[in-house]
């Protein structure tokens, strides 16, 4: 009987061992840790620069609008230099995104680009889409779009009613970023 | 010696604890609990060519069929794509035109036709391309579970392009029929068919 007990025992251990390991290992904390390296490229935009057309909208399209947080954008620009960070990274994020919660949409992949589509939440209420594109010759970069119970069909309906705000600070840093790469 | 004893009063111990009816209860739950997460990758044979460099994928899953099925918009013809795309498990397309990987897509073609049931549904020649299609045949005559086309082009040997593309699912093909009609007039699938 206590060697049935140790038995049991080390399998519970060992499944508590894996299970903690996935976890720790969330893109929300890789996003934060990577903020902190300067090889790294970041730029947050808040929902603010998502602004309405038209003030007088109907009370659904508002508070779908109010379910988008926020938009992160990582990126690692590859040059001379960082060519192993580029693909330890890189492999980094890949396992992250292995994680069966993130539930994949779709990849694609392009010889030497790759681009792929993942969310979290379920298919009426995503919490998190993630977009993740590399290519070995430029570099990566995550895009996340943050938010609660985020329904895809409200969203569709809802990009005819919004424009960006052109005089957002963070949206013009990226479009110079943007221009740069390519 | 005294230690190798007590080891292997232990691995009796342990063995006759196995033969209990409690212990393969319990590696049963485990294995229960396990395989789900050891399978939940869907593979399939073309897997493979994913990887490779000079092949150019795209993967729809499940997932993003499931959540376009909820974009329940757009008149006639949408409401005829979303019952389409709600039964659909994977989509998958590999375009190579390397002429080695090309020539490997074309053996694993033809190898998976022979272990899988499928049934070929059309094929179309020209001067340029060969074009085959194949299904699996689903719960009734007009639905598949699989259809996978191939697309080779044999004839221009310097440049020579393979693609599969391969669909999973519940799949009418009345429905594709019906769609494929209402872009690609006179395309044929619907003679074909019957």
């Amino acid at each position: 009987m206590k060697n049935y007990l140790k038995f049991a025992g080390l399998i519970i251990g060992v499944v508590l061992l894996t299970t903690a390991c996935e976890t720790n290992a969330s893109l929300q904390k890789y996003y934060v840790d990577s903020k902190e390296n300067s090889e790294f490229i970041s730029i947050d935009l808040p929902s603010s620069i998502l602004q309405l057309k038209d003030a007088e909208v109907s009370e659904d399209v508002k508070n779908t609008l109010e379910t988008i947080k926020k938009v992160n954008f990582l990126a690692l620009q590859l040059s001379e230099t960082n060519k192993e960070l580029y693909s330890s990274e890189k492999e980094k994020v890949t396992n992250i995104l292995k994680n069966p919660k993130y539930k994949q949409l779709m990849r694609m992949n392009m010889g030497n680009g790759n681009v792929s589509v993942n969310y979290l939440g379920n298919e009426d209420a995503i919490d998190e889409v993630v977009i993740f594109g590399s290519d070995n010759k430029k570099g990566f970069a995550i895009i996340r779009v943050i938010g609660e119970n985020m329904n895809p069909a409200n969203i569709l309906k809802l990009t005819q009613k919004i424009k960006m705000d052109e005089d957002s600070d963070q949206l013009k840093q990226l479009s110079g970023l943007l221009s740069s790469i390519k | 010696m005294r230690n190798c004893n007590v080891l292997k009063t232990q691995q009796t111990k342990f063995l006759n604890n196995l033969k209990s009816k409690k212990m393969k209860k319990i590696i049963f739950l485990i294995a229960i609990v396990i395989f789900p997460l050891a399978n939940y990758a869907q593979t399939s044979i073309f897997d493979k060519f994913e990887e490779m460099d000079d092949v150019t994928t795209v993967v729809v899953t499940q997932e993003a069929f499931k959540m376009l099925a909820k974009f329940k918009s757009g008149g006639e013809e949408g409401a005829e794509y979303f019952d389409m795309v709600k039964g659909l498990n994977s989509f998958k397309v590999f375009t190579t035109e390397n002429p080695g990987i090309a020539k490997q897509m074309s053996d694993v073609v033809f190898s998976y036709l022979k272990s899988a049931k499928l049934t070929e549904l059309m094929r179309v020649k020209d001067k340029d391309a060969k074009v085959k299609i194949y299904v699996r045949s689903g719960k009734d005559e007009n639905h598949v579970s699989e259809l996978l086309m191939f697309v080779s082009d044999m004839q221009n040997k310097a440049n020579q392009e393979a693609v599969i593309l391969s669909l999973t699912g519940d799949i009418d093909l009345n429905k594709i029929s019906k769609l494929t009609e209402a872009h690609i007039p006179n395309s044929g699938i619907e003679d074909k068919k019957q």
